[in-house]
């Protein structure tokens, strides 16, 4: 019986992909920011260094989240956003560890339709994903204009590409999404990009994204051994800095690895700003990061997503960028 | 001649491979009372079916008064062994069925088919609150609303319990002789046979024909203390051995 | 055993359902309630002169304690708190009329074919097999495919309630018209109906009841469809809620979503079974009743 039990859960195992404890699982999606860790898996830089790390994709962010919780995944990138939701939930089952890169434009707000001011929009349906960066973009480029995300206009909650989809058959007026998507956006019949988060005051108080990319870990895993987790961390950031120094390389293993049009990724990649070990100490500072968390969380309150501003600096490893 | 009602001639009955009926010769005279026994399975069942037009027969030809059965038929009315009441219509809504799809049936009618029957201050109960003898009350009214020239009745009391199978049979021997409709009336019970009929038929295992017809002497009204009587039991006898003989062949068949 | 199945009096039953959902709150309170305090260490950042963070400090912090404490989950009294703060009756209201819509749509598109169906086999034999090709597929799998056909507005979600139930209400009408007693059939012809009588009455009446208890199974199955929907898109409606509350953890309001499901499911239920009562009264008498 035992022996029987413990074949079907070696079976299990097998078809779930699980993998011995050795193994490092990141979570991550189709987007550019998880670009390190395909780096580091396909240039060897995390063998190098005695790690085994496997990519597994998790749909949004708070999934992430719940699987670094869960000790499911040991480290993800995930949006910022998602991040501070759960943090002021008091979810202590994480660190966030850093930033990775910041690449502002490569999220926009697209209309159709001979829209072609953000002040037509109102009393328009917008689609986007609600709660995420391009949630705060757009809200920041509607405040600009004098509008008002929750009364002026209604929100229509889309995840990826079928916000590209209901723009299209014209079910909202304008939607919002990040890369890849939205270069789907741009290229839909008549698209007018009313703004990106560039345009936004996050990004010129602060020259970040609305919601950038970090990088959180499983407090679990992190805690049983903090040293091998630093090591770990440190090969990660050294292949951001490759992607860094082999921009061309770059370009051709994300389009082999997400199969996109060489041109768009071009585009995009263009944007990013990958930030190394040494600068992650400047970029959680109260003039960046810090500063750009506390205004994130102050709007989402006013947006009534978020109960109380989170003590984020408390879930962070600063010890570990000190030399 | 004039007085036969319902006549089948040389009628032969197949239904693929099977052979039902074969070569069956029948007459009911106006107001008879032929009750037709029959080991199961001799095709008694599709007879009947053929009289009230269901079927077409494969040969030969079933005539009412004189001119050929050629559809449904509905001056042959059918009494069937589960009453097939309309569970959705009450008591009144059941009689009233044949004559309202031509039309309209009167109240006074349908109250007067309810007290013939006796099924007096039931009328607005569904099938479902009445006891098996009730429904067939029922049936037996909503069958006699359409005024038909034949009753046809297969197997009525079968799926009655034994108390309330006699008080039917009697019910059905005073209607038949009030109203003087011509019976046809399906059994496997010989004592049922006995009871109620005119005429006895009996017919042969399958492929089915008429075996034995004989009159039956037995004077009405007729009742439980008759079956005792060496007259009625010489002439169960005579039947039973007949039927006998052919419940034989049907087993030898079968096996 | 003196009676086989055993049985209790309904004040019994009662008795015993309402002791069976207490004892339920009552273990969701005991394992949530705080019921002790532990003391945890937590890392807290501490600013230098400059503001930013210097160093970080080991913090002593008592916190109360459940019994279990699975991520946000509350007690009983805390996530009916809840309801009333994520405005319920909006959602709920957005969520029953699309399923009666959808339901309604379905409904009157699978009735008629159904019977049909049952009257001609030839028809049957023709569509049976698409429809069982149809019919296992669970509601969400066709979420994906609509999103990107209709978008995520009403057409949506009204789109995958009629296919997630319009094979099972399909279904339940071929069965109900082949269920038809063949001897009401041969007693109407006897009686002189014509094709048309015979439809309209003795063949519609006598399949409703099962066509009836098979569209309060396909009713229920209309609500599996719309949470499945209503993954995408939408302002209202207890998935939408149940799916974007998850996104921010916010487990109470989960858990005030899923409660409501289940008690407009049962509502919906009860008020399907008032009208068949009105639709079918026959069904409900017993012997002796009147």
């Amino acid at each position: 019986m035992r022996i029987v039990a413990g074949l079907l859960l070696a079976l299990l195992s097998l078809g779930c992909g699980a993998q011995d404890d050795d193994t490092i699982v990141y979570a991550g999606s189709a987007w550019y920011g998880h670009a390190p860790v395909w780096v580091g898996i396909q240039k060897g830089i995390f063998k190098k260094h005695g790690f085994r790390v496997e990519e597994r994709k998790f749909g949004s962010s708070s999934d992430r989240i719940n699987a670094l919780e869960a000790d499911n995944a040991q480290f993800a990138s995930l949006g910022e956003v998602a991040m501070l939701t759960a943090m002021s939930r008091d979810r202590r089952g994480f660190y966030w560890i850093g930033c990775q890169n910041i690449a502002p434009g490569n999220e926009g707000l697209v209309a159709v339709g001979g829209i072609t001011s953000i002040a037509d929009l109102k009393g328009k349906k917008i689609a986007l994903q609600r709660i995420t960066s391009i949630h705060l973009t757009v809200a920041l480029l509607l405040e600009e204009a004098g509008l008002d995300i929750t009364k002026d206009v209604t929100v229509v909650n889309v995840t990826d590409s079928t916000v590209v989809d209901i723009v299209r058959r014209g079910d909202a007026a304008a939607g919002g999404m990040w890369e890849p998507y939205y270069t789907d956006l741009r290229e839909l019949d008549g698209a007018t990009v009313l703004g990106t988060d560039k345009d936004t005051s996050i990004y010129k108080r602060f020259q970040t994204m609305s919601g950038p990319d970090v990088i959180c870990a499983s407090k679990a895993w992190v805690d049983k051994d903090p040293a091998r987790a630093k090591r770990f961390f440190e090969a990660y950031w050294e292949a951001v800095a490759w992607c860094k120094a082999h921009p061309t390389e770059l370009l051709d293993l994300v389009v082999a690895h997400i199969g996109k049009e060489r041109v768009a990724v071009e585009i995009a990649l263009k944007n990013f700003q990958w930030l190394t070990w040494d600068e992650q100490r400047d970029m959680l500072s109260n003039d960046r990061m810090f500063g750009q968390a506390q205004v994130a969380s102050e709007l989402l309150q006013r947006l009534g997503q978020l109960e109380s501003i989170p003590e984020f600096k408390n879930w962070t490893r600063l010890d570990w960028f000190q030399q | 001649m004039s007085d036969v009602v319902l006549a089948a001639r040389g009628v032969t009955q197949r239904f693929g491979e099977l052979v039902a009926l074969e070569g069956l010769d029948l007459e009911v005279a106006r107001g008879g009372f032929v009750v037709v026994v029959g080991a199961s399975g001799c095709g008694k069942s599709t007879m009947l079916n053929l009289f009230a037009g269901f079927d077409q027969p494969t040969e030969g030809h079933v005539t009412l008064l004189g001119e050929p059965v050629a559809g449904i038929e509905p001056r042959c009315g059918m009494v069937f062994q589960n009453y097939a009441l309309f569970p959705w219509l009450t008591v009144r809504g059941n009689i009233a069925f044949g004559p309202r799809l031509r039309g309209g049936a009167s109240d006074e009618r349908v109250s007067e088919l309810i007290r013939t029957v006796g099924i007096e201050g039931f009328d607005d109960h569904y099938p479902a609150q009445l006891s098996g003898g009730m429904k067939q009350r029922v049936a037996l009214a909503r069958t006699l609303a359409n005024d038909p020239e034949v009753l046809l009745c297969d197997e009525p009391f079968a799926a009655l319990d034994a108390m309330t199978r006699q008080v039917m049979q009697e019910e059905l021997s005073r209607l038949a002789a009030a109203t003087g409709k011509t019976v046809v009336f399906i059994t496997h019970s010989i004592d049922e046979a006995l009871l109620l009929s005119d005429r006895i038929v009996v017919m042969t295992a399958r492929p089915g024909r008429i075996k034995t017809s004989l009159e039956n002497p037995l004077p009405r009204p007729r009742s439980a203390k008759q079956q005792l009587t060496p007259e009625y039991l010489a002439l169960k006898r005579e039947i039973w051995e007949s039927v006998q003989e052919e419940v034989l062949a049907h087993i030898a068949a079968d096996a | 055993m003196r009676r086989f199945p055993p049985t209790i009096p309904k004040s019994s039953r009662l008795l015993y359902g309402a002791i069976g959902i207490a004892i339920f709150f009552a273990v969701w309170w005991i394992l949530t309630a705080p019921m002790f305090t532990e003391v945890e260490t937590r890392r807290v950042a501490i600013d230098g002169p400059t503001g930013e963070v210097e160093s970080y400090k080991e913090v002593r912090h008592e916190v109360s304690r459940a019994i279990v404490n699975p991520p946000g989950l509350e007690t009983p009294g805390n996530t009916f708190r809840r309801a009333f703060e994520i405005g319920l009756p909006q959602h709920i209201l957005a969520s029953t009329l699309r399923i009666l819509i959808g339901f309604l749509i379905s409904v009157s598109l699978a009735v008629p074919l159904g019977i049909a169906m049952g009257l001609f086999p030839r028809l049957r034999a023709l569509v049976s097999p698409i429809v069982s090709l149809m019919r296992p597929l669970p509601s969400i799998a066709w979420v994906p495919l609509f999103a990107i056909w209709f978008g995520v507005d009403e057409t949506q979600k009204l789109a995958v309630i009629f296919v997630g139930s319009f094979a099972a209400a399909l279904i339940y009408t071929v069965e109900a018209t082949l269920k038809v007693d063949p001897d009401l059939i041969r007693a109407a012809t006897n009686l002189g109906a014509g094709r048309r009588q015979l439809l309209t009455r003795v063949l519609l009446p006598a399949a409703l009841p099962n066509i009836l208890s098979g569209l309060k199974v396909v009713l229920a199955i209309c609500w599996t469809c719309v949470i499945s929907a209503e993954i995408v898109g939408g302002q209202f409606g207890l998935g939408t809620l149940i799916w974007t509350k998850k996104e921010l953890s916010d487990t109470a309001a989960v858990l005030v979503g899923m409660a409501s499901i289940s008690v407009v499911v049962l509502v919906m239920d009860a008020a399907f079974t008032l009208a068949e009562r009105r639709l079918v009264p026959w069904m409900f008498l017993r012997r002796g009743a009147s």
